[in-house]
Parts: structure tokens; C-alpha cells; sequence
């Protein structure tokens, strides 16, 4: 597991967005509401696009979706993230 | 001695906030943001996010992703023209423009019939709004292309006024802001389509290298197509264009050292207060108003009062602007002669073909270098 910040035994998901600019509006959003994410390398099994994705914990990703609709943010796609 | 008075042409000196923020960047980030995920790469894309978000709300636009970086405003505005007209397309604009704007037209003119006409200013490069009423009346136009502050004669353009016409006409307008951001408030309208495009080394006070164009909605930047297209960061696997903002305008690597440099000349001004420094560029241009009409070489030109701002242009009787800017260049006063890539204002102004002196001040201009200039203007008419 490359995730340093958050805990080995935790599931994970990943967030992929079409933009670079709203990862960085996500994660900035979702720090601040006191969610822990990574930014990581968009996993190549999820995306062929070159680029950077969000990695937050599964028991994390209901609220935050919802933070990411509240922020009208776009996402393309959450997906389980396979270590 | 050495008094600069081009501020008009760039800001000098920078906010030594700006140079310690661009020599910190340079030293330990230097990356390319948004293309990886190593920590470097991730801190530049944050930088670039929060500057973006920064800058967006600097001009009262809430959304960041309608910030579009370019090298300066000269190719904001052509990013804005060549992607926005079509051919036929019908443009109002003002005798006050810049070359970035008249030779862009003139060239669109060429290669796409696209047609433009100018409002003329009067004699101290006003533009009244009755006029853009009247003219807006009596033809449907395309678009409106406005200059809000004449780097020739530091008159400021009616802009809230002219917007709010268009706006009612379904006009919409590109305002050419690179003289006017950073020197007076300058807050994107709501209603109807409006663009700004903007530079970031003028009196924004960051360094060369980053201009930009900002929209007022998503679906007039929808509607402009990219100058440049390329590599973004995003949907690398499509050999298309991305369709989104800033995306789709923004192709190539970013010039970050002087984003980084425009995100802290943002913070100076924000610290200091733009009320302030805007105050201080007044009494300065009153004051140099005031010196230079006690000479009686000197004829000035623009408004004289509120409506101008930083910039005082004048001529010397009996001398031509390049003599007089060669002599003041030697007793240490730095200014620009000239026509300033605006012939049509100096035609508006009276002064075409020989053009005029023009003392622009900047924040970190005083009293004292206004006195010393208009000296040195004074001992070069009586010499005559």
C-alpha cells in the first residue's frame, strides 16, 4: 500500500475527476471537512489518462460524494482501490 | 539620480514579496503542476489551484475554473478575439484600444471579414455611454471591445455603464483591464457576457511572463475556441481537445515561477489595500498634473481629473517627444515617448504622428520623484 497517512487495515476508494483543477478543489473541500485523503498517480486500471486521483477510505466516500455535490464539483468515477 | 516613471509599460521595483515567493518557489518546488503525484508535483498543483482560486476572487468572479493563464493580456486577447469571432462576426470597439486589440482586429478583418468600428473619444480620450448607446441602437454588433484604461492618457472607460448597456443588448464584451487591474477596483459585472483580459506585470505588480483571460459565465468561455491546443494534464488518452475550462484554453506548461509571482503580488496588494495604493497613484498623478501645467512649455492631455489615473501625458513646445525623452533619460527620469502602440488614441488626443511623453507612476513612486521630474522638465523647456 503506497498510502503512508492512512492505516493499512482501512479499505480504500479512489476518486477520478476530469480535471486536475477539481482534484485539487476536491481535496481541498474535503480537507477541510475533516476527511483524509491522498492525492496518488490515477491508477492505470481505473483510467488510461495520465494524471493525479483522490484516496480516501471506503467509510469516507458516502460523505464525501456528498460534499463533492454540495461543492458542485464533478467527479468521474469512485472506484474500490486494489493495493 | 534615477526616477522610474514607466510603470505603465511594467512595475518597478516589485514587492520584494514577490521575489522572495518566485526564489522560494524555484529552489524547492520548480515542478510541473497537476501531471504527477510526487509530492513536489502535487505541492505545485496545489499552489496553482489556490492562485487560480485567489486571483478569480481579485476580480469578483467566484468560479476559478473561468481563469484562463496566457502569457500576457496582449494574448489573452487574442485568445478571446480569434476564438470568440467567426466570420461576418460585427464589433464594436473604441478609438482608446491598444495595438493588441486594433491589430488583431485589423488582422481578423483580413483573414475572416470580420468588421469593426470604432467610437471616437473626445479630445481628452472620453468615451460616453450615450455614444455606445447610440451606436448599439442603431446596429446589431457581435461583440464590444473596450479598453478600460488608456495607457496613453490614463482615462478610465465608463465600464460599468457600458457592460450594463450591453448587457441589456446582448452584447458581449471583452475589456482590455491591463492597465486599469491592480491600479483602481476592477469587479467582473454579473449580467450579460463579459471578459476580462488581464496582465500580471503592470500594476498588478508581478513579474513578466503570465497575463490572463477571465469570464463573467461558463457559456461564454464555452464558446471560445483554444489559440494553442495540447497537452493538459487531463484526458491524456483523447487526441482531442479537453471541452472544459480552464482545460481547454490552458495547453502546454504553465509559466509557474511568474504564477507563483502573481499569487504573491495578489497577497502584497491584498495586504496593503488596493484602496490605498490606488489613493497614492492619485494624489501622485494630481500631483504631477499640478507640477507640469505651471510650466508653460507644457501642454497636457486627458481628463485632468478623477477619470485619470497613474498616467499624465504631455508634449514640450518646440521639441520633439523623442528629444525630450532622450534628455530626460540622461538627468535619470525613465519614461516612455512616444505613440505607445495606440495610434488611434494619440489621434484622438491630437497628438498623432509625433506622439507624447508619458510619466507613469506606480506604488512605490513618491512626492519627492515627482518633484525631481517635473524639475528635470522644467530645466529642459527653459533651456529651449
Amino acid at each position: 500500500m503506497r498510502c503512508v497517512k492512512l492505516q493499512k487495515k482501512d479499505e480504500f476508494c479512489v476518486l477520478l475527476f476530469s480535471s486536475v483543477h477539481y482534484v485539487f478543489r476536491a481535496e481541498k473541500a474535503l480537507r477541510e471537512a475533516g476527511i483524509r485523503v491522498e492525492t496518488i498517480t490515477a491508477p492505470r486500471e481505473l483510467t488510461s489518462d495520465c494524471g493525479v486521483a483522490l484516496l480516501l477510505k471506503q467509510t469516507d466516500s458516502e460523505r464525501a460524494l456528498s460534499l463533492l455535490k454540495e461543492n458542485k464539483i464533478p467527479l468521474v468515477s469512485v472506484s474500490p482501490y486494489k493495493s | 539620480m534615477e526616477i522610474y516613471l514607466d510603470n505603465a509599460a511594467t512595475s518597478h521595483k516589485k514587492p520584494k514579496e514577490v521575489i522572495e515567493k518566485v526564489m522560494e518557489y524555484l529552489k524547492e518546488t520548480s515542478c510541473n503542476p497537476g501531471r504527477s503525484a510526487y509530492p513536489l508535483a502535487v505541492k505545485a498543483g496545489r499552489l496553482l489551484f489556490d492562485i487560480r482560486e485567489k486571483l478569480a476572487s481579485f476580480f469578483g468572479v467566484d468560479e476559478p475554473t473561468r481563469l484562463v493563464f496566457t502569457r500576457n493580456a496582449t494574448e489573452a486577447i487574442n485568445l478571446f478575439l480569434r476564438g470568440f469571432l467567426s466570420p461576418g462576426s460585427k464589433v464594436l470597439t473604441t478609438s482608446m484600444e491598444h495595438n493588441a486589440v486594433m491589430r488583431t482586429l485589423s488582422a481578423l478583418s483580413e483573414e475572416r471579414n470580420v468588421r469593426f468600428e470604432k467610437i471616437w473619444g473626445d479630445g481628452r480620450g472620453v468615451l460616453e455611454p450615450a455614444q455606445f448607446r447610440e451606436a448599439l441602437r442603431k446596429e446589431k454588433y457581435d461583440l464590444v471591445v473596450v479598453n478600460h484604461m488608456s495607457n496613453v492618457s490614463g482615462t478610465l472607460a465608463p465600464l460599468e455603464e457600458i457592460c450594463s448597456l450591453c448587457a441589456d443588448m446582448g452584447v458581449p464584451v471583452l475589456v482590455d483591464v491591463a492597465q486599469s487591474a491592480g491600479t483602481v477596483l476592477v469587479k467582473m459585472p454579473s449580467e450579460g457576457d463579459v471578459a476580462f483580459a488581464f496582465t500580471g506585470h503592470k500594476s498588478l505588480m508581478a513579474i513578466q511572463g503570465v497575463g490572463g483571460l477571465i469570464f463573467n459565465n461558463d457559456s461564454l468561455g464555452k464558446r471560445v475556441k483554444p489559440l494553442i491546443t495540447g497537452g493538459t494534464g487531463s484526458l491524456s488518452s483523447k487526441e482531442v481537445q479537453p471541452d472544459f475550462l480552464p482545460d481547454k484554453l490552458e495547453s502546454g506548461t504553465l509559466p509557474m515561477p511568474a504564477i507563483v509571482a502573481l499569487g504573491a503580488a495578489i497577497d502584497f496588494i491584498n495586504s496593503t489595500g488596493l484602496g490605498k495604493m490606488e489613493n497614492h497613484k492619485r494624489r501622485l498623478t494630481r500631483s504631477l498634473i499640478k507640477g507640469l501645467s505651471e510650466i508653460e512649455k507644457v501642454t497636457l492631455y486627458g481628463t485632468k481629473d478623477e477619470r485619470q489615473v497613474g498616467v499624465v501625458s504631455f508634449t514640450l513646445k518646440g521639441m520633439t517627444t523623442s528629444e525630450a525623452g532622450d534628455k530626460l533619460s540622461s538627468a535619470g527620469v525613465y519614461c516612455r515617448v512616444g505613440l505607445h502602440c495606440a495610434p488611434s488614441a494619440h489621434r484622438t488626443l491630437g497628438t498623432y504622428p509625433d506622439g507624447t511623453i508619458r510619466f507613469s507612476v506606480g506604488y512605490f513612486n513618491t512626492e519627492e520623484d515627482v518633484r525631481l521630474a517635473v524639475d528635470e522638465v522644467r530645466k529642459i523647456a527653459e533651456k529651449r
